[in-house]
């Protein structure tokens, strides 16, 4: 299925692009996040148009409207000021990290070009439904599938613990005085 | 309205199309806000015993245009050290989602013009559940910006507390959608009205099948308002006006304008999954279309008048909704911020998920069976 990107696309891939800059450029932290936002908001579209309406969904139900609000919740919490990041070193460390920047980002479109060229952009098939995504997660991915899960509860626990250290080590202390 | 995407001469379809929804849909939400607030203060002043908005107009129904025209003469203040931009753009950001989340709503049955069966419903997405939860919960964002960007502690405390309330709630709203999904087998909004359509006594609603999920979501969607008594992030006696403090004249209007709005949205929300939607109770689309063929009508007017009877229906279920945010607004007090939190993480997402697991077995043993 060979095909070019509609008008919408073009122009929801341009906020894309935009808001993902400002995620980087923007000094002021809280901007930045909420750009974040847009940006994950904007891609959730860019699925949409390419009717994969579930894919589109998740990604906004789970990026823009969950995560991005802890990332902003997290940053305002911190009260980060808007402030100039000042990179350490000199003129060869800048262009060093320019070229190994640029090298990546060609890197990546040369690797995706080809995948492009051979699928094409174009309205996706019935690969995309809630029911079949359910059944490969399911079946043929099972085990990948469980294991996020142990790994999200391993990240809950380790939370837990840095939480709780204090408290715990406090409360063994005051358990040592009295006995 | 056939549009496809490679022909660029049926774009201009798809835009009227886009346009007629928008305004259709924009229209039937703004003319709630009105009613609504006349609904509000009346409701309030005669569960207090006073008299309420009575001067303007008879028994005081104009005062929704005063009120409006007094917010949009008033000036629009923006504080000095304000984030102009995000300050600006908050109210934007809470009068937007519900305007869109509404557009996967079925608002009634289908019109059927020269043979083609046009759907009440701006926008058929099969995932239309989890389409109206991701937009709702982009409400978030308009509070906490207009909390941080007022630059106004209060407004920082009410945004933080938005923030942490909705998403806590959020997630018990996901476990009821999960118990949902379950029953009906489907994310499809139209689906599930179908699934309710009944003719014989016995209600095949949905508050029969889940009154568990029916209840925990009822809940939650006044914390995901901001209703009373969930409103703490705007909470006056602790926060003098929440993160709504710095806005005023009609940049405050938009705030409340939101709040209507995403009260009439989560209504249709509610209605939809378990009070049948635009469903009449004892009649099915199908027999009522019937009966006013049989009465010597044309199809088309035959089906549009159905159409346009089952949008009633529908309105009046969400009055009903709304009726109840109103009542339950004057009737309790507000929660400490600690007991909001236990109501969310001790006891609805439990509820929820033992709900959950209870539908599982009998799901999987109906099928079984069945």
């Amino acid at each position: 299925m060979m095909g070019s990107p509609t008008i919408l696309q073009w122009i929801i891939g341009a906020i894309t692009l935009a808001s993902a800059l400002l995620v980087i450029l923007g000094r002021n932290p809280i901007v930045s996040a909420i750009s974040l936002m847009a940006t994950m908001f904007a891609t959730g579209l860019l699925y949409f148009s390419l009717g994969a309406h579930f894919i589109g969904v998740v990604q906004i139900l789970i990026y823009a409207g969950a995560i991005s609000v802890l990332i902003i919740f997290i940053v305002m919490l911190l009260d980060l000021r808007p402030t100039r990041v000042n990179i350490p070193g000199r003129a060869p460390v800048y262009v060093l990290s320019l070229v190994a920047g640029a090298t990546f980002f060609v890197a990546a479109i040369f690797s995706v070009l080809p995948l492009l060229r051979a699928v094409g952009i174009g309205p996706l098939g019935n690969g995309q439904q809630p029911e079949e995504i359910s059944m490969q997660l399911l079946s043929k991915y099972m085990i990948p599938f469980q294991a996020t899960a142990l790994l999200l509860l391993a990240a809950v626990m380790g939370v837990v613990v840095l939480g709780k250290k204090n408290m715990m080590s406090e409360r063994i202390a005051k358990g040592a005085k009295k006995s | 309205m056939t549009f496809d995407i490679k022909d660029p001469s049926t774009w201009i379809n798809w835009f009227t199309w886009c346009v007629i929804i928008s305004v259709v849909i924009s229209a039937f939400l703004l003319t709630w806000i009105p009613v609504m607030l006349v609904v509000e203060r009346r409701a309030a002043a005669w569960m207090q015993r006073r008299s309420g908005p009575n001067r303007v107009g008879p028994f005081g129904l104009m005062q929704p245009m005063s009120d409006a025209i007094k917010m949009i003469f008033k000036e629009a203040n923006i504080p000095r050290k304000a984030h102009k931009i995000l300050f600006v753009m908050a109210p934007a950001l809470a009068v937007l989602p519900p305007f869109v989340a509404m557009i996967v709503m079925p608002l009634g049955g289908s019109v059927n013009i020269q043979g083609t069966e046009y759907a009440l419903q701006g926008f058929n997405v099969n995932v239309g559940m989890l389409f109206f939860l991701a937009i709702t919960s982009l409400h978030v964002y308009s509070v906490l910006t207009a909390g941080w960007a007022s630059n106004n502690k209060f407004s920082l405390m009410g945004g933080l507390r938005a923030s942490s309330q909705m998403i806590s709630y959020e997630i018990a709203i996901g476990i009821c959608m999960v118990a949902l999904v379950l029953t009906y087998g489907t994310l499809d909004l139209r689906e599930i009205v179908k699934l309710q359509e009944y003719g014989s006594a016995l209600p095949a609603w949905g508050f029969a099948l889940q009154p568990v999920a029916f209840i925990v979501l009822w809940i939650c969607t006044f914390a995901e308002t901001n209703r009373l008594p969930f409103d703490l992030p705007e909470g006056e006696s602790e926060l003098v006006a929440g993160y709504h403090t710095e806005y005023s004249g009609m940049t405050f209007g938009m705030f409340m304008l939101g709040e209507y709005a995403a009260m009439v949205a989560s209504s249709a929300f509610l209605a939809t999954l378990f009070l049948g939607g635009y469903n009449i109770p004892f009649i099915t689309e199908e027999s009522l279309r019937q009966l006013f063929l049989d009465q010597g009508l044309h199809l088309t007017l035959a089906s549009l008048i159905t159409a346009l009877l089952q949008f009633g229906c529908l309105i009046a279920k969400i009055f009903f909704f709304m009726w109840v945010f109103v009542w339950v607004r004057w009737t309790l007090p507000r929660f400490r911020y600690d007991q909001l939190m236990d109501l969310g993480w001790k006891m609805l997402l439990p509820i929820g998920v033992a709900n959950v697991i209870v539908t599982m077995v009998v799901t999987y043993f109906l099928k079984r069976g069945g």
